[in-house]
């Protein structure tokens, strides 16, 4: 097919040459090997991690202004209408943070890039925040292979990738990624807290239903619902998936769950699926009379928008809750919930007055600046202390607070920041989420880390 | 203004072909000149990659007129096959590259096989049908693929001959040229496959299929191997990908059948059937693409209307859809086709030995000649 014969032959010695890549003839280790590993403890008996293989700059002080990056859905898919609002809560708090000078010394500044929940474009925008915005760490980064994607490199390269908005177990692989950490309750944790409420208001010998989304967020959830419910006795008697892209509702999922009757459904679907699986949901009880399946979903649709859109198909849904929301009727009156709104009022735009999930996106804000504080207390500000500070710290924020959450971590014996979830019951007619039980609190310090061969 | 006359093979033709060669080669490879950005040389290997996965496509749809909406299958297949060779095998990533072009070769054939039997449309839908499968096969066969969580440690450091470290910066740099060199030679398989008997064969399969085989082209024979080699080109685009990348999963929009309609946008705004085409298209679609992305911080914008985009960046992605759409509308024939337009009012190519009258008289027309009448008499008409 090639007419040329140089062209082939350039084609065999350019491959041959791309091909001799090891040093020694043999193929390297293809997997890249963090650079930094944590040292068991500093002089003050704190987890500290290891940076003499990092590039300069791990332990330079950082003066004047931070800059933090990070990369979110904002467009395109439908997890972009879920996550948009997390942007502006986010610079929101950045903008009020730097109004009341709560970091002496310091402005903060963040960029954030829209990588549109497809983890091939993280890389990139990741790169121009490194290159360009040259920002000092990365915070609440949106989506679980979008995180991972980029994970490698800002181990390699020493930058703090802090507060993963992913419920993944492997974000406490302090050992391999000492530089990685999550923000949200593991995906095992929420699930215990639902399958804890299942067992104590109805009882073992419950059937369930699994619903999840086609990705690691899905699977993720799936497998730790799969594992609460064997050690409960609750026997799943479907399972049925979703592809994240696919906008259409789930009629034929819901029908085969439907014709099993279970007493339960765990739904996992994302974004503004949340709204066509709720629907299709209501269509099926309505087909389906006597059928009533308690739902419980995933609290990444307790979005109160998602929850407003769907409506009435929305009603008795159960799902967890970790920060106080703004749209609630029935937390207005907190003092937290009247704070943020005082404090947000002139930093975040509020259509028709609702504040959808700008709360989460101001919380991750208050515990950005709770990590910065608590490194700069210690000493010169740097990318290193910075993580430091967020591997060994206890505090709350004013939102979280309200629920009784503490966030806790401490080096390698407690990587996960956040472990305890309160579930809710939705009521329509109220719009409010109600406490249905205790705060789960079961799994504190006792997540077990998902560590990838 | 009258247009200057080339001929063919004359000193100035060739001195008009070396300087456009200069300028291309200057542009390509100043970059490792200049004190770039691993954010620089990676978006440049971006371009190089889609610009590899479009001239693949663009040697089935328009050189043998078969459409495909499933190369992102292809392109996958090639990531894969380097990921878990790199990450799980250990193999040098260098080597992958050949693996990833045999095996989606032998796929391409497979695929064209049973297409042979198919046209327009229902070629389409049957490589629709190869899109939304290979995520799904991903997912399925976790233990090989790794399943929704993917492959990552899929990197490629500088060999030592290049005298380059392991650094970021020098990482992408390589990633740079070996995306070059792939992209040369690619593009080079395809412009001599064009150029070739096997070449002639396509573009009449394309042209007519029928009129093709009763000129004794083996018409299965040129459409299953343009099939395969095609697979193959964008196979390897995958595998560069996935270096790219470091890290592989079916959640990447590339792997799905949006990756397959990119691949088809890039090829049609650069101009189909063009062998410049796809490397302008890729071009031109990624840097709009990354244009409007960052639409609301241009700092040049009127500050209402840099508001009015600031936290809207679905409207961002609006002026992409319009900018793509003005473009097509535009050069309907992409945009090789339109310079080659407005490039024949300044410069006319002519073969040698052409008399210039005859280069300046205009094309016969194409359109039949007006009957008045016919009188049909024993004998036949006259």
């Amino acid at each position: 097919m090639i007419r040329s014969k140089p062209t082939s032959f350039v084609l065999a010695i350019v491959l041959i040459a791309a091909g001799c890549g090891g040093d020694d003839g043999e193929a390297p280790p293809a997997a890249a090997s963090s650079p930094s590993t944590a040292e068991e403890e500093g002089g003050d008996g704190r987890w500290t991690v290891d940076t003499s293989d990092c590039p300069d700059g791990a332990e330079e002080p950082i003066e004047g202004t931070i800059r933090i990056g990070t990369t979110m859905p904002l467009s395109g898919g439908p997890a972009a209408a879920a996550f948009a609002p997390l942007a502006a809560g986010l610079e929101g708090f950045i903008s009020y943070a730097n109004a009341e000078e709560l970091l002496p010394g310091y402005t903060l500044e963040i960029v954030v890039e829209d990588d549109q929940f497809d983890p091939a474009r993280t890389p990139a925008a990741v790169e121009r925040l490194l290159d360009e915005a040259e920002v000092d760490v990365f915070a609440s980064m949106v989506g679980h292979g979008n995180n991972l994607a980029v994970r490698d490199v800002l181990n390699e390269e020493c930058y703090p990738q802090l507060l993963v908005m992913s419920g993944s177990p492997i974000w406490g692989d302090v050992e391999s990624y000492p530089w990685t950490m999550g923000s949200l309750p593991p995906y095992s944790v929420e699930t215990g807290a639902y399958v804890d409420h299942i067992t104590a208001d109805l009882g073992e010998g419950t059937t369930a239903a699994l619903f999840f989304g086609n990705n690691e967020f899905g699977h993720g959830y799936a497998d730790a619902f799969r594992e609460h419910t064997a050690e409960a006795g609750v026997e799943i008697v479907d399972e049925q998936t979703i592809e994240v892209t696919d906008s259409n509702p789930p009629q034929s999922q819901i029908t085969s769950m439907a014709a099993k009757r279970p007493d339960v459904i765990m739904a996992v679907p994302i974004g503004a699926q949340c709204i066509s699986f709720l629907n299709e949901l209501g269509n099926a009880r309505a087909a389906n009379p006597g059928w009533e399946p308690r739902l419980y979903i995933t609290s990444s649709c307790a979005n109160p928008l998602l929850l407003a859109i769907s409506g009435a198909a929305a009603d008795g849904l159960i799902t967890g809750r970790y920060v106080l929301g703004a749209d609630d009727p029935a937390t207005a009156g907190d003092p937290a919930v009247a704070a943020f709104k005082e404090a947000a009022a002139p930093h975040i735009d509020v259509p028709d007055g609702k504040y959808q999930a700008t709360p989460v996106g101001w919380n991750q804000g208050e515990m950005l600046l709770a990590i910065l504080r608590e490194a700069a207390d210690r000493g010169p500000l740097t990318r290193a202390s910075i993580l430091e500070a967020a591997r060994t710290i206890s505090f709350t924020t004013p939102l979280m607070d309200a629920l009784g959450i503490t966030l806790t971590t401490d080096g390698e014996e407690d990587p996960f920041l956040l472990e305890s979830i309160q579930v809710v019951q939705y009521d329509h007619e109220t719009g409010s989420q109600v406490a249905v039980g205790e705060l789960f609190t079961e799994s504190e310090g006792e997540t077990e880390v998902l560590v990838e061969d | 203004m009258p247009s200057v006359r080339l001929v063919r093979g004359s000193g100035a033709h060739l001195a008009v072909r070396v300087i456009a060669a200069a300028v291309i080669a200057w542009l390509l490879l100043s970059p490792f000149l200049r004190d770039l950005t691993p954010s620089d040389y990676g978006w440049r290997t971006d371009v190089a990659v889609l610009a590899l996965a479009a001239v693949a496509l663009n040697l089935l749809i328009g050189f043998t007129g078969q459409i495909s909406i499933g190369h992102s299958a292809f392109f996958g297949l090639g990531a894969y096959t380097t990921a878990v060779l790199v990450s799980d095998q250990g193999w040098t990533p260098g080597w992958t590259f050949p693996v990833a072009a045999v095996l989606c070769f032998a796929s391409g054939v497979v695929v064209g096989i049973p297409a042979l039997r198919l046209t327009g449309m229902y070629l389409a839908l049957v490589t629709v049908a190869l899109a939304q499968l290979f995520p799904a096969l991903v997912r399925r066969f976790d233990g090989l693929t790794g399943g929704s969580a993917g492959v990552d440690g899929v990197r490629y450091d500088p060999p030592p001959w290049t005298g380059l470290d392991d650094g970021r910066l020098d990482r992408s740099r390589w990633l740079y040229l070996l995306a070059l060199v792939l992209l040369g030679l690619g593009w080079l398989v395809a412009r001599n496959l064009v150029k070739s008997r096997t070449g002639r064969a396509m573009v009449a399969v394309r042209d007519n299929a029928t009129a093709a085989a009763v000129a004794g082209v083996n018409v299965a024979f040129v459409k299953t191997v343009t099939f395969g080699v095609s697979a193959a080109l964008a196979g390897v685009a995958g595998s560069l990908f996935a270096l790219r990348q470091s890290h592989v999963s079916p959640d990447a929009l590339a792997f799905t059948i949006l990756g397959a309609v990119v691949f088809l946008v890039v090829v049609a705004i650069g101009g189909v059937a063009t062998l410049t085409g796809p490397l302008v298209g890729a071009v031109v679609y990624h840097r709009i693409d990354e244009y409007t992305r960052e639409l609301p911080r241009k700092t040049y914008l009127p500050e209402p209307v840099a508001t009015f985009l600031d936290g809207r960046a679905n409207l961002a992605s609006l002026v992409f859809a319009v900018l793509l759409i003005a473009l097509v509308v535009a050069a309907p024939d992409g945009l090789v086709g339109l310079g080659r337009r407005v490039g024949r009012r300044f410069v006319v190519v002519t073969p040698p030995g052409v008399p210039p009258a005859t280069a300046a008289a205009p094309a016969p027309s194409l359109q039949p000649p007006v009957i008045e009448s016919v009188t049909v008499e024993p004998g036949g008409a006259t």
